[in-house]
């Protein structure tokens, strides 16, 4: 069930209106737990094991952690459930990939190894709940959180169906004590919600899904098209990865709100980032602190010199990479924006950064990095990706679009680029409020309509529900 | 100034906004209806443009859906009336629609008389499935033609074909739902044009993939989608009223009316079941005694190997289909028209293998001049 799909038209309004029917506030809690667990179960009822096996065990971790006197009981608690958490993620996500290379490595040296292909389902957002089932755990052995008493308390935590799927990767603390909280109505709140909702409809099905039907044909068959269409299509994915992930964000930010819930922002206009670090302060903000929190600061963050700092940097974004998919290409993207981070802090420490004559410069070669990093993220494969960087740097003659693309595709990059200059001076939410009921809510209409005009029809599921 | 939070303002800024949504997807969908053909209908709107050009002789038409497509080659067909010498006059078309059944045969008649369009002989395919009184294209017409009107009145049919959820959606969701035909319809208005990349079209590989018989796997599973579409099979509802109609319509003109059973592989034959199968047969019969048309069934004329699909023919078996059908149905049609043989009834257990015309004299008050 997508957020933008009729079906979800219908759950929504249905869930509302129960949700804020419902006078007691633990019933609301309930009403919300089932209707994540109708939404969830919409794609594989089956799969909903899963995610209340990890839910379920962590919770009960978490609770001996906690009551435990001895830090080796707790250390060896800790290793258990982050053990437990990792091990449902690679038997899901890896064992196919880790089997290849595996194989691939025993072939190199001249047996002959063959597996077959298993078949696993991929449980949608089992690399995000994962994530925020291992915060929990961890904040709890590192004593910055209680334990959760209340096991559908905890339940809500990673099944709220808004960032259930693909995040943001909620930290407990956050939501864990909005839970408990009394939830009034408030009509604002709705409004700003429906705001929310509606600017990530636009991202994601009047920019996104356009993006992705002219970049597709390019990455799945880079040979076929020129130097001119590969950097085309580079920038459309460049466009389309931002639109559909910080679409569905405010999508799941603005539906959170209509419950009396808030969760974290994850995008800040990243490419309007300076240097790369900046970038990572932009973009997917609550894996990037996450992964800070988590991995780069227990791995020795910055402390044990410059070269460990370089280590443990490139190690981060190299999981972090590894996060995204099971595939070279991913441990290679990884591997590419920790090298360029580590680039930046060589070179940030020797030369002066900030505001300057040169920022648009610095914010236009950043924001080339970063598409190239997203060949390697998108290519189908490593060869792929070599082959759209050779044709990218090379000029090679092929296919070209027609003016329909490009016409399409320059007036996306164009309402992207507003968006990031309008944002970048402006807080619009703000400027809003001002506006006076009626030109609002015609503005807004009028925008809903022109977004199901403009929808394509061949509109996906968002890129990151894969992960 | 400081921004003081309006709870008044934001309940007229929501509950407005909703009131607007509604109106507008409400009149999206009485403007849809309004339409014009080649926006909401283009398939329609691009034969009967085709129809139009045609030379000014007698028509041979073929209505039916992408099943027609695949299995009638007009250019075939007319080879074949050249061969007997009785093409003179005659233009064979195929007027086949994609997702057409009786109602849009129906739909499509009333478009090709307005447009004062009388052709001699109608060949409308007909199969078991698009009797069954839970229409299977339902959620076509429902995007395609039906009005308002059209989808009050047909509330039932739409319950049973589970497309109820499509029906509100046409009506009350319409801007979504009809934004392919508004995009189409603005940009014509502004008569603006832009050339889209094709990087698909039929390559050589999918022309040769079309040539290609199926696997028996592939051809059994169509077994499966048979058994599914004739569940609880039951003649009547929308399609077998449209096609009374259509019947009626054509007969008043005096146009031949041929009813065909299209080839399909042996799995989806036998999937439909000696029930399905009598009741079918039955109700063909019927309609000749009643109406005077004929009925060949040629759903067991073509070999297996002759299907792509489990009902899509290979180019060859196209071939040899549109031969067959003229050799044996169409050429001795025109060829008994012109000795004026005026009345026709065909019984469809007179035609266990090879469709033969027997003439038989049907009820007086419905015998008309033959095509």
């Amino acid at each position: 069930m997508l957020f933008h799909s009729f079906p979800f038209f219908v759950f929504f309004p249905i869930t509302f209106v129960v949700y804020w029917s419902l006078t007691q506030h633990r019933l609301r809690m309930l009403w919300l737990l089932g209707a994540s667990f109708a939404f969830y179960g919409s794609w594989n009822p089956w799969l909903l094991f899963v995610v209340l096996f990890s839910a379920a065990f962590d919770f009960l971790i978490a609770r001996r952690i906690e009551a435990s006197p001895s830090p080796k009981t707790r250390r060896v608690l800790l290793v258990v459930s982050v053990c437990v958490s990792l091990g449902i993620l690679a038997f899901f996500k890896y064992t196919n990939f880790l089997l290849d290379t595996a194989v691939s490595t025993f072939n190199v040296f001249g047996f002959d190894f063959r597996h077959p292909a298993f078949r696993i389902v991929l449980p949608l957002g089992i690399s995000f709940y994962t994530f925020e089932t291992i915060s929990y755990v961890m904040d709890v052995y590192r004593g910055r959180l209680r334990a959760e008493r209340n096991f559908l308390d905890y339940a809500l935590f990673i099944m709220f169906f808004p960032h259930l799927i693909a995040g943001p990767i909620v930290r407990p603390k956050h939501f864990l004590r909005q839970v408990p909280r009394l939830k009034r109505f408030d009509w604002n709140r709705l409004e700003f919600g429906a705001r929310l909702f509606l600017l990530g409809l636009i991202k994601k099905a009047v920019i996104a899904d356009h993006m992705s039907a002219i970049a597709d044909p390019v990455f799945a068959a880079p040979s076929d098209f020129s130097t001119a269409a590969v950097w085309m299509a580079v920038f459309c994915y460049t466009t389309q990865i931002y639109c559909d992930f910080s679409g569905y964000t405010d999508m799941a930010l603005g539906i959170a709100h209509a419950f009396g819930f808030k969760l974290p922002q994850n995008f800040n206009l990243p490419y309007a980032a300076c240097n790369i670090t900046d970038f990572w302060r932009r973009w997917h903000i609550s894996l990037s602190t996450w992964l800070r929190d988590y991995l780069y600061i227990p791995l020795g963050g910055n402390r044990y010199g410059t070269l460990a700092t370089y280590r443990n940097l490139i190690l981060t974004m190299l999981l972090g990479g590894l996060w995204h998919g099971a595939a070279w290409s991913f441990v290679f993207w990884g591997f590419y924006h920790g090298s360029l981070l580590a680039a930046h802090r060589f070179f940030s420490s020797r030369s002066r950064s900030g505001e300057g004559p040169f920022k648009p410069i610095r914010i236009a070669f950043t924001f080339l990095c970063v598409c190239i990093g997203w060949v390697l993220f998108r290519a189908q494969s490593m060869t792929d990706a070599w082959l759209i960087l050779h044709r990218m740097f090379t000029p090679a003659d092929g296919q070209m679009f027609a003016s329909a693309e490009i016409t399409i595709a320059m007036a996306a990059w164009s309402a992207v680029l507003l968006g990031h200059l309008v944002s970048s001076y402006l807080d619009m939410h703000s400027a809003l409020r001002w506006l006076p009921a009626p030109v609002m809510a015609t503005g807004m209409a009028v925008v809903f309509l022109f977004v199901q005009v403009l929808m394509p029809h061949s509109g996906g599921a968002f890129i990151y529900f894969q992960f | 100034m400081t921004y003081r939070p309006n709870s008044k303002r934001g309940r007229t800024t929501v509950v407005l906004m909703g009131a607007l949504i509604f109106a507008a997807e409400v009149a999206a969908g009485i403007l849809i209806d309004h339409a014009p053909m080649k926006i909401r209908f283009p398939l329609l709107a691009k034969v009967l443009d085709s129809v139009r050009q045609l030379e000014l002789s007698k028509k041979i038409l073929f209505l039916g859906s992408s099943r027609f497509g695949n299995a009638v080659s007009a250019e075939a067909v007319t080879q074949v009336l050249h061969e007997a010498n009785v093409a003179d006059g005659y233009t064979v078309f195929n007027a086949q629609i994609g997702a057409s059944d009786p109602v849009v045969m129906e739909f499509e008649t009333d478009k090709l008389l307005a447009a004062g369009i009388r052709p001699s002989m109608v060949l409308v395919e007909i199969l078991p499935e698009v009797l069954s009184r839970r229409n299977l294209w339902l959620n076509f017409h429902l995007g395609r033609q039906f009005q308002w009107p059209d989808v009050w009145n047909s509330l039932p049919d739409v319950y049973l074909a589970g497309t109820l959820h499509l029906a509100v959606a046409t009506r009350f969701n319409a801007v979504y739902t009809f934004r392919s035909e508004f995009q189409h319809w603005a940009l014509d208005a502004l008569k603006l044009r832009f050339e889209s990349s094709t990087f698909g079209g039929e390559n050589a590989q999918q022309r040769a993939k079309r040539a290609q018989p199926a696997d028996p796997e592939v051809l059994l599973k169509g077994a499966k989608y048979a058994r599914k579409n004739v569940r609880g099979y039951q003649i009547g509802g929308l399609n077998a009223r449209a096609l009374i109609r259509m019947i009626e319509r054509y007969s008043k003109l005096g146009t031949t009316i041929v009813l065909i059973a299209p080839p399909v592989s042996s799995p989806y034959r036998a999937a439909y079941g000696s029930p399905v199968d009598a009741a079918y047969l039955a109700y063909m019969h019927r309609l000749g005694k009643t109406y005077g048309t004929y009925f060949f069934d040629y759903r067991h004329r073509l070999a297996d190997n002759h299907f792509r699909t489990p009902y899509y023919t290979t180019t060859d078996g196209k071939l040899h289909f549109s031969r067959l059908l003229a050799q044996e149905v169409i050429v001795p049609l025109i060829a008994a028209g012109k000795e004026g043989i005026r009345s026709r009834s065909v019984s469809p257990s007179d035609i266990p293998s090879k469709p033969t015309i027997e003439m038989r004299t049907p009820p007086d008050d419905l015998t008309r001049r033959g095509g």
